[in-house]
């Protein structure tokens, strides 16, 4: 391992009251992988946005090769070889793949003209370097999530960042883009260039890290090397407490017809093929597959989102229209997004306005104003019982973090009261500790009635709250798999064999 | 932070708009009731002082001023606004003038203070407020009828066109009411009157002198045998006459309209405009104060006198269509290249 | 390339042009003539350039209706100053002195905006006002008809002229060159410069140019000024062109400049639009603004048709979003 390239000293960092950052201290040297691991809201981000210059701390030095500042600004930060990932992947919707890539490099050259020609060879450079290819001339907002993120790490890669730090880089790729994202980090390394990767999924921390470094509200609780840490050991560190996986209790399946919920030879072109599947009360009914397997779609079509082409919906037995989310609403169908920022949230409202946005109308007094009173105490009953962390249900949504903004995005639909909840990637981006509990939620809300369409590419999500896992591959389920019959390895296995097949094609 | 500098912004900008709106100190002293022999003290309020066309009112008030021995004068805001002149009407009501003659910007924002001042026993006539309503004003005064205005204004063309050919006018804008009264009321008295002429369309020109420019080209080219144009708006007929000047059209199509020689000037001397017609704000301003100066003296106003004032020496009175009593002249001047030079305005 | 030449909206304002044109032309064959075109062309002129003002600021995501105010106080209130110091010469010092003035008009804008972060459209309804008030207040509020000596006669001052038998004398102005070069320039501007992608990386995604590195303070200042620049140069031509200089000038016309970049494919929101479609639009209204007379088509149904085509168009980049959504599933399926 070579030289100390970046350290940070006693960082302190308040906001109003709160203390986001509390005398840290962290050191990466040349060509290291150092995973920065932490809950929701301690305080990664805000190390994260110091080390880049988007925050000045408050007390704290940092050095960059051997140069000392108090402070950074964002230039500084990528003059130093600073490059950061962001979860929004940073990117400008409205501009090519290849300006996108080329973008920093142009800026930061100082060149006042613009060498159109130039960008294509960087951009054509950038995406060599991940091994991938897409169209130069594609508008980014016409790509998908996958793609978008693939932009992202070749623009850092490309910006001649010595350091890199990677915010949740995985989250949005498939098993196999993950493997292939390792690949160029293990080249990175070679060549001398550090990580600071930030992830909630511990199993690619371990099997990623040099070194691991733990925050926990604010203060740094453990830095070491990665070298025989177990996951169990980190989860600890993270929650301060241990997460028992093992007595998990399942709803009672009732068995009644007609089910809940079924599906009839349901299409959608482009989407899926001939889907037929039964969802019953009680039941967590698992959607699996890989990134554009059809399941996305799937959950889309229920709700209204893609009306599909053909097939037929079954409601308790009736037969039922789902052209657009109105009608879905009201046949009791709720969808919790994967993207809670873009379609669950009204991030400038408040919280309590969010929760009670699909139920305003029953908050109604009879002079037809809203009774605020009533409101408040419905949403307060939702940030105890789904323990958002707040000081205040009228803060705006955006002062949440990841994990409790989805809890947001949840009351939102159980103040409803559906019969049927669709949740896509219920605890994408979420933390460790959050992640138990809301797996623990849904089974609660199994418990209570409620059939739960749970769509995810997290196998211990799957097998720890799913009845039966349906695996989608090609727009096609090609199988079903029961609870206690199938073990994370082999459901793994399942998972990535359509991978497998397609990359030896 | 963000919110507070808006709101300073603007709050400066207003107060800088307010500011420049505010009447100035009054520099009359103040007068109480008029006694036998004390002299009386008339005030004029006008939309805004900053207008060419008030201040030649002002001559009228001034000469008002002098011929009869009262303190006349005018006063108005520097820009438009109903608010800041009901404010110099309240300071005029405190200085207990004799007489108001008031040219509303907005006729019933007007309408409070203009009662206000009559309840203090100040006589108060309006000038170009025949919609007020009753009680808010004792007399109104008008230079003329709408519909006569138009009716002369058609009359005029019509004789340049040899009473035959096709015609076309320009309005403000469709909503503007005194100038689609003008046109409507000439296009009825054509029917009737002049059989031979044929009426194409009412265009508008939105204020604005390019498009009655580029409007009159497309015209030009959609009737070429157009013979007749009449404008409502002062730069109508500017903007027609330089269009039919570069066609090269000027002797043979006709261009009558409201103007005044300071717009149209040029383009009536090279015979593209051929009649601006008008009423002499200078003349309205002396009858609007001598109506006063008769209420005042005690003289009943009725229905066919003579006001002793150019275009005022046959009144018409009628009841406007909200009450108030409008007293109508037939004050509109014609002007052409022979006689512009007497209206410098 | 082709196919995305057919694909694109300018080639979509360009079909209605050729078609609104037809239809026109079949209803008055008047309509087929040069001189139309040279008039067209001349009224569009201050248009033109007005909108390439627009346009840099609304692809960096603002709204802004000042412009016309600038133009309005820069030509009146240069004028104003020339004649009261007896000036008889050329037009040369009337563009200097008005585009000094639009420069610091526009960098005043560009400072609020910037230095207080206000929106950009909030700002410019506050300098509107302020703007014409001041004119008004200060300047004069009078139309002026006295030109200098030295410009007299700029007005028809033609690089072509035609003859026609119904209107007379046209001719193809040459302040049409101004609109050609400014357009090439912001067209640089937009495309070859760093600031110019800087503008369109502000409207894709503010937070994401600062973080990028761009100097987003400078970048709004730089466009602030260009649009300061060009309205006076919109103001004192438009002056010379209609021969008097009027101290409210345009105050009605800042919806039209706006439509016309919209409908040139600058969306509201920021991220888009071009020099090309922007001049379509340009046209386009003017072209609609015209039919009137020509079709006798009544005063009331040009605004409805005006209206309804932008909808359409406004509703364009939203409708094509959604294909894009859809189509975005489909490159998942494929690349798996």
């Amino acid at each position: 391992m070579g030289e100390e390239i970046l350290r940070v000293e006693h960082i302190s960092k308040r906001f109003g009251g709160v203390v986001a950052l509390d005398d840290v201290s962290l050191s990466i040297r040349k060509g290291e992988t150092c995973c920065l691991v932490g809950e929701n809201g301690s305080g990664k981000s805000t190390l994260i946005k110091i080390i880049s210059g988007v925050y000045i701390p408050d007390e704290g030095d940092i050095y960059v090769n051997s140069h000392h500042y108090k402070k950074l600004t964002p230039i500084e930060s990528i003059h130093e070889g600073i490059q950061v990932i962001y979860q929004d992947f940073s990117l400008f919707p409205n501009l090519t793949v290849a300006e996108n890539i080329a973008i920093n490099e142009q800026v930061a050259s100082g060149k006042q003209l613009v060498n159109w020609k130039e960008i294509q060879d960087i951009a054509r450079e950038g995406l060599a370097k991940i091994n991938i290819s897409l169209p130069l001339d594609a508008i980014v907002e016409t790509l998908s999530t996958a793609d978008r993120q693939l932009i992202a790490i070749a623009k850092a890669l490309l910006a001649k960042g010595r350091i890199i730090i990677m915010d949740e880089p995985t989250t949005a790729l498939t098993q196999k883009e993950i493997k292939a994202l390792f690949k160029v980090i293990n080249e990175l390394k070679s060549q001398g260039i550090s990580i600071l990767f930030v992830s909630h999924k511990l199993s690619e921390v371990t099997e990623i890290a040099d070194r691991t470094v733990i925050l926990r509200n604010g203060k740094k609780v453990m830095d070491q090397d990665a070298k025989g840490l177990e996951i169990r050991t980190m989860e600890y560190y993270m929650t301060g407490r241990e997460i028992d996986t093992s007595a998990i209790t399942f709803a009672e399946v009732t068995p009644v017809t007609p089910p809940l919920l079924r599906v009839e030879n349901l299409n959608l072109s482009h989407g899926f093929f001939n889907v037929s599947f039964e969802l019953r009360q009680n039941e967590v009914l698992g959607i699996t597959g890989l990134l554009g397997s059809g399941r996305t779609e799937l959950a889309l079509s229920l709700f209204g989102m893609l009306p599909a082409d053909s097939g037929n919906i079954y409601i308790k037995g009736n037969r039922v229209e789902i052209k657009s989310p109105t009608d879905a609403v009201r046949h009791g169908i709720g969808y919790v997004p994967d993207d809670r920022i873009t379609q669950g949230l009204f991030l400038d409202q408040s919280i309590s306005n969010n929760i009670v946005v699909r139920v305003i109308e029953g908050f109604k007094t009879k002079a037809g104003l809203l009774d605020n009173r009533t409101k408040s105490e419905q949403a307060s009953q939702w940030i105890r019982q789904l323990e958002i962390k707040t000081p205040s249900g009228e803060l705006p949504v955006k002062s949440l973090s990841g994990g409790n903004q989805q809890r947001v995005v949840l009351a939102k639909w159980l103040a409803s009261n559906p019969k049927i909840l669709i949740l896509n990637g219920p605890t994408v981006g979420v933390d460790v500790g959050s992640k138990a509990e809301i797996h623990e939620l849904i089974r609660t809300l199994a418990k209570q009635g409620i059939g739960i369409l749970l769509i995810s590419d997290d196998i211990p999500e799957l097998i720890q709250t799913c009845h039966r896992i349906l695996l989608m591959r090609a727009g096609k389920i090609v199988g079903e798999f029961h609870q206690g019959e199938i073990t994370e390895q082999q459901l793994y296995s399942e998972l990535i064999a359509g991978a497998l097949a397609e990359s030896s094609r | 932070m963000r919110k507070g500098w808006f709101v300073l912004i603007t709050f400066v900008t207003i107060v800088a708009l307010v500011a420049a709106c505010a009447p100035k100190p009054a520099e009359t002293p103040v007068t109480t009731k008029p006694e036998a022999g004390e002299q009386l003290v008339f005030a004029t309020v006008v939309k805004s002082i900053a207008f060419n066309w008030f201040k030649r009112m002002e001559t009228g008030v001034l000469q008002f001023g002098k011929d009869q021995g009262v303190k006349a004068f005018m006063e108005g805001p520097s820009q438009v606004d109903s608010a800041a002149q009901v404010g110099i009407i309240e300071d005029l009501i405190a200085q207990k003038v004799n007489a108001i003659c008031n040219v509303p910007y907005g006729v019933p924002e007007n309408e409070p203070a203009q009662k206000k001042a009559m309840d203090a026993g100040i006589i108060v006539v309006g000038h170009e407020a025949a919609t007020a309503k009753e009680g808010t004003l004792h007399y109104d005064v008008e230079a003329f009828d709408n519909c006569a205005y138009g009716e002369e204004m058609v009359k005029e063309l019509a004789t340049r066109m040899g009473e035959e050919g096709k015609y076309m006018q320009f309005v403000g804008s469709l909503t503007n009411a005194s100038h689609n009264e003008w046109m409507d009321c000439a296009k009825a008295y054509a029917e009737k009157n002049y059989p031979k002429l044929q009426f194409v369309s009412k265009y508008e020109s939105k204020e604005d002198q390019e498009v009655a420019y580029n409007t009159m080209k497309d015209v030009l080219r959609t009737h070429p045998d157009i013979k007749g144009v009449m404008g409502a708006a002062a730069g109508d007929v500017v903007g027609a006459g330089r269009a039919i000047e570069e066609a090269g059209l000027q002797d043979k199509i006709a261009v009558v309209g409201t103007s005044i020689p300071s717009y149209a000037g040029e383009l009536l001397k090279t015979g593209a405009v051929d009649l601006a017609m008008a009423w002499d704000p200078a003349t309205a301003g002396y009858a609007c104060n001598m109506v006063a100066l008769k209420m005042i003296k005690g003289e009943e106003i009725k229905d066919g006198m003579d006001l002793g004032v150019p275009g005022y020496e046959k009144i018409k009175l009628v009841k406007g269509v909200n009450g108030v009593m409008v007293i109508y002249g037939s004050a509109w001047i014609k002007m052409d290249a022979k006689n512009m030079d007497q209206y410098p305005f | 390339m082709l196919r995305k030449v057919i694909k694109s909206n300018e080639f979509v304002i360009f079909l209605i042009l050729v078609f609104l044109s037809l239809v026109v032309g079949t209803i008055n064959p008047a309509f087929f003539s040069i001189s139309t075109v040279f008039d067209i062309l001349r009224a569009a002129i201050v248009y033109f350039i007005m909108a390439f003002g627009l346009l840099p600021i609304m692809i960096a995501g603002g709204i802004d209706i000042s412009f016309v105010a600038i133009a309005a106080v820069t030509s009146y209130a240069t004028h104003m100053l020339l004649i009261k110091y007896g000036y008889q010469g050329g037009i040369v010092p009337y563009y200097l002195i008005a585009c000094t003035m639009g420069l610091l008009a526009g960098l005043l804008n560009g400072f609020l905006v910037t230095r207080f972060n206000l929106p950009v459209f909030n700002v410019s309804l506050a300098t509107f006002t302020m703007w014409y008030g001041f004119n008004l207040f200060f300047v004069g509020a009078t139309s002026n008809f006295d030109l200098p000596k030295g410009t007299v006669g700029y007005y028809a001052k033609f690089l072509i002229t035609s003859q026609d038998p119904l209107v007379g004398t046209t001719g193809l102005h040459e302040s049409i060159l101004y609109v050609v070069v400014i357009g090439i320039f912001i067209w640089w501007f937009l495309k070859y410069t760093t600031i110019g992608r800087g503008v369109y990386a502000i409207g894709g995604n503010r937070e994401v140019a600062i973080r990028s590195g761009f100097n987003v303070t400078m970048i709004m200042l730089v466009i602030f000024a260009i649009m300061g620049i060009l309205s006076a140069i919109a103001g004192v031509t438009q002056a010379f062109l209609s021969r008097y200089f009027n101290p409210v000038i345009f105050i009605g016309q800042p919806l039209d400049v706006l439509a016309a970049v919209i409908l040139g494919g600058a969306s509201v929101t920021g991220g888009r639009g071009s020099v090309i479609g922007t001049a379509l639009g340009v046209l386009l209204i003017q072209l609609i603004n015209r039919t009137l007379i020509l079709t006798g088509i009544p005063v009331e149904w040009q605004k409805l048709v005006l209206g309804i085509i932008l909808i359409l168009f406004t509703s364009i980049p939203a409708l094509r979003e959604r294909r894009i959504k859809r189509m975005g599933h489909t490159t998942e399926l494929l690349q798996e």
